[in-house]
């Protein structure tokens, strides 16, 4: 045996570790730049621009103006009040859902789960647009009741914004009611404690972050939503739609940039108190002995009549959207059509394709910039780890609204180097990929934290280079994760607003901003067929990329030694 | 492989590492010959995995000197230094197949595909695991994924082999089954081993040398026999044979003193030497009190246990487990007073820890 192999890498190894801090520092700041240049350069502007003059003085006049002018402060007022209410609502119907599928015998809880989710698959608008064609002026319910129901504002919002909050409500939830340790409950009973008695003294404390976490999620989501309030809002202004007329109406980024301050606080505040009780959400102990379910028709009867009520308001409220795009004219003729999908306006199918390209780019580039960031922040030491992650978690504090005015702020400015990247869909990926940043670099760390940090050392003793461990061991056992990200990522693209409202050019225009825009022409039966068609592309999508997944995963793992 | 006659194969010179300014390993000196089975044996915490992960190269020793054949490797990064790792947790790949799992180290070292072949059948076979080539790692049982990653580790003829508490996560039955295979292996291809344990058991069935540490400070080396029977200190003492360890005094003429009586001790005394150790099994009950090494003691709890009883003691004001065989009347209520004889034959004199 000779042992003439070590002299050459040990002075390889010297020559890294003499550099190694430097590096380290190197790779953070290469991990940092695209969050520094797509994150906090846009937010930076957004302050700037509210608090500084043309003449070039600093202050906080704009600040001042906007206080003072009582329409803006009934904005003010307006917004908190109908979060407010739209989160309590959504909270409380969301643990109803996820404790009648965690904590009963209800039948059919696969049928359930799924119908919630459905409105992670469509544009946020499409609650705003079934609302309407239920309970608008021209909705069924007032065409066939023969009723007066004016729709158009606080109750209007009120409604689209719990149906479009309850999934994620709903996700929060069911993972804080899924743990519960029967020997509690036990112990409660032998203690004399009746069901009531149990259900508050057990169930709700071991879920209390849960719902705190519920609440502050739900409270940023409908503080920050635009769609909604966009179509449904009426006289009743809320801050999200307020900067939308200040910057898109009236070209006022002063005030427009006021407002996104003043929208930034409160999301932001949520998202921090959020993080911070997630933290402290317990798992539930080794030695827990898993709850039973037992039938009870008393609490599973009344369960299954409020699971059906809300499952069917979810349905009707999306499927009067499809029913409406392939009529005649809703709901007066009710005769079956296509003309609706014909989408004579400008841009028409060509929207379709701008999605399509925006979110397939969303997809490829967002997966990268997650895993990479995931993967370096794994491997630096603890300060510079801790700077990176805070980074990177930034953006679910932002609202959309918010980043999409920084970006125009940021991009539309010929003194920017990147200039050239204003007015492309690539921007409009960025743009994206950006704003639900945190969501996907969450999703990397999560798979990432699963792979046992004993398999790279396994590699490494057996001899791999950190690149061959990388790209045999670790980005393997990640895929999964990875193809969620993209999945996330390309749902999110099809079906955002918000983030792309201020960015969009006539060329540019993707659909879910169409189906807006086409909505606020009163061109309601083809904001519907464009809806509808977003819902189709996304689903396909899934199904196609999941078995795809499916043959991969099959075809690699008959790959045989030698 | 060519085998090694090498006394000093593997040798380390006062190693340390301490984790944000707490020791953990200390003034580690040690040397292991080539084709020698080692074992680091300690209760948990004693640093007996950190001295493994620096001889693997996974940690890197704040000072000291790892040298393999001659060769300083302090600074070598794991990859370069071509030792064989088996992990408490087996860390097998969950995405690749048995065959690619021990497959994996050749084609790190750039094997060709044909010797890859035949070197992935050939450990399989050693391991008796060739019919489950195919299949993924959770398909097999806890004791054949541990086998499927004691092939991976030797697959590339590694220059040491090292494995950390290897059997711990298996049951009884096939820990004691795979350990004696390990033993066979190991001595059939003359491999030069160290294995981190705390089961003194383990330790004994698997090595030619113990290292037995505590906090951080090697506390003695020797054969099983050697530091059963003959315990440098109080803690192998206790860790390794459960010794009672009692406090002694130095008479001015070099005789050891226990409760002011004259305590006679077969092995020589180095002078200094204040602790004694006698194992439960050696103290005998006696019918008085007088006579050399005769002694005084209360009871303070009797269990009988069938085959023996095991009697708490309190003798010159130290605790001291006895365990008696037969059909004696060990019946003492707490409070009785009896006599005990300590064999001077059994008596072993302990260093300073």
């Amino acid at each position: 045996m000779s042992t003439d192999f070590i002299a050459e890498p040990m002075a390889r190894s010297f020559r890294w570790r003499f550099g190694r801090g430097q590096i380290e520092i190197l790779i953070a700041l290469l991990a940092a730049l695209p969050l520094v240049v797509f994150v906090l350069y846009p937010l930076w502007m957004i302050l700037r621009e509210s608090i500084h003059h043309p003449d070039g003085r600093w202050g906080l006049d704009y600040y001042d103006l906007y206080i003072r002018d009582p329409h803006f402060r009934q904005a003010l007022f307006n917004t908190l009040t109908v979060s407010f209410w739209a989160t309590l609502a959504t909270v409380f119907i969301a643990f109803g859902y996820a404790y009648a599928l965690k904590r009963t015998k209800v039948p059919g809880k696969w049928l359930w789960h799924s119908v919630i989710l459905l409105p992670l698959f469509a544009p946020s608008l499409i609650q705003a647009l079934g609302v309407q064609f239920l309970l608008g002026r021209n909705g069924i319910v007032n065409r066939y009741l023969g009723t007066d129901i004016d729709i158009y504002g606080f109750w209007g919002i009120l409604i689209s914004n719990v149906l479009y909050g309850l999934p994620h409500a709903y996700l929060v939830l069911s993972v804080a009611l899924s743990g519960a340790d029967a020997r509690l409950y036990d112990a409660a009973k032998m203690l004399g404690a009746g069901g009531f008695k149990r259900f508050s003294s057990v169930t709700l404390p071991a879920a209390r972050y849960g719902i705190l976490s519920a609440i502050f999620l739900g409270f940023a989501i409908n503080i920050s939503e635009f769609g909604n309030p966009m179509v449904l809002g009426g006289d009743y202004n809320v801050l999200a739609t307020e900067i939308y007329n200040q910057v898109a109406g009236q070209a006022n980024f002063h005030l427009g940039a006021v407002i996104g301050v003043l929208l930034l606080l409160p999301v932001l505040l949520s998202v921090v108190a959020e993080k911070w009780i997630a933290r402290r959400q317990t798992t539930i102990s080794a030695q827990a002995t898993p709850y039973r379910l037992e039938r009870s028709w008393w609490v599973d009867g009344p369960m299954l009549f409020f699971l059906g009520g809300i499952a069917i308001a979810i349905i009707a409220v999306m499927g009067v959207v499809v029913v409406a795009s392939l009529t005649r004219l809703w709901p007066y003729n009710l005769s079956f059509t296509l003309q609706h999908y014909s989408l004579d306006v400008p841009g028409g199918y060509g929207a379709l394709w701008v999605s399509l390209k925006m979110s397939l780019m969303a997809a490829a580039i967002g997966v990268v910039v997650a895993t990479m960031g995931a993967l370096i922040v794994q491997k630096l030491s603890s300060r510079l780890r801790q700077v990176l992650y805070l980074l990177s978690v930034v953006p679910a504090a932002v609202p959309g609204m918010v980043l999409g005015l920084g970006y125009v702020l940021a991009f539309n400015n010929l003194s920017t180097p990147v200039y050239w990247l204003y007015g492309t869909v690539l921007l409009l990926s960025l743009c994206t990929v950006y704003h639900y940043h945190a969501q996907a670099f969450l999703i990397a760390t999560t798979g990432l934290k699963q792979i046992d940090g004993g398999l790279q050392e396994a590699s490494q003793t057996l001899g791999a280079s950190m690149l061959h461990t990388t790209r045999h061991v670790t980005l393997p056992l990640i895929g999964p994760a990875m193809l969620s990200i993209s999945m996330f990522y390309f749902m999110h693209s099809m079906v955002t607003i918000s983030a792309l409202i201020f960015l969009v050019a006539p060329g540019t225009t993707p659909a879910a901003i169409s189906v807006l825009l086409l909505n606020d022409a009163g061109n309601l039966p083809q904001a519907a067929a464009f809806a509808t068609i977003i819902m189709a592309a996304i689903i396909s999508v899934i199904l196609t990329v999941k078995g795809l997944a499916w043959f991969g995963g099959r075809f690699l793992r008959q790959r045989r030694v030698g | 492989m060519t085998t090694h006659k090498t006394a000093n194969f593997l040798s380390l010179s006062g190693i340390g590492k301490s984790y944000h300014g707490t020791p953990v390993v200390r003034d580690i000196d040690l040397t292991i010959g080539a084709g020698e089975s080692v074992c680091f044996l300690g209760p948990s915490g004693c640093g007996k995995t950190t001295l493994l992960r620096l001889v693997a190269g996974l940690e890197t020793p704040d000072n000291g000197r790892i040298t393999l054949d001659g060769v300083d490797i302090t600074a070598t990064p794991p990859r370069s230094r071509h030792f064989g790792m088996v992990f408490q947790s087996y860390s097998l790949f969950p995405h690749l197949t048995v065959g690619n799992n021990v497959a994996y180290g050749l084609r790190c070292h750039k094997w060709n595909r044909t010797d890859t072949r035949r070197r992935v059948q050939e450990m399989l076979d050693l391991v008796q695991l060739a019919d489950h080539i195919d299949k993924l790692p959770n398909q097999l049982s806890g004791g054949q994924q541990q086998r499927v990653a004691i092939a991976r580790a030797l697959a590339a003829e590694p220059y040491v082999l090292l494995l950390d508490e290897p059997f711990s996560a298996l049951d009884a039955k096939v820990r004691g089954q795979l350990r004696a295979d390990m033993r066979e292996l190991q001595s059939r291809l003359g491999l030069t081993t160290i294995l981190v344990t705390h089961d003194q058991e383990e330790a004994m069935a698997v090595a030619d040398r113990i290292v037995v540490m505590n906090e951080g400070l090697i506390e003695q080396i020797g054969t099983g026999s050697e530091i059963y029977h003959a315990p440098n200190t109080a803690f192998v003492g206790r860790f390794v044979g459960d010794m009672n360890v009692l406090r002694v005094q130095g008479s001015a003429d070099g005789r050891l003193l226990l409760a002011g009586q004259s305590l006679t001790v077969n092995e020589v005394v180095v002078p200094g030497c204040d602790r004694v150790g006698i194992r439960p099994e050696s103290v005998q009950l006696a019918l008085n009190a007088c006579g050399a090494n005769h002694f005084q003691a209360t009871v303070l709890k009797t269990q009988f246990l069938g085959k023996q009883t095991r009697l708490e003691l309190l003798l010159a004001e130290q605790r001291m487990q006895v365990e008696v065989y037969g059909q004696r009347d060990t019946s003492f209520a707490p409070g009785h007073s009896i006599a005990v004889f300590l064999p001077p034959n059994e008596i072993r004199p302990l260093n300073e820890h």
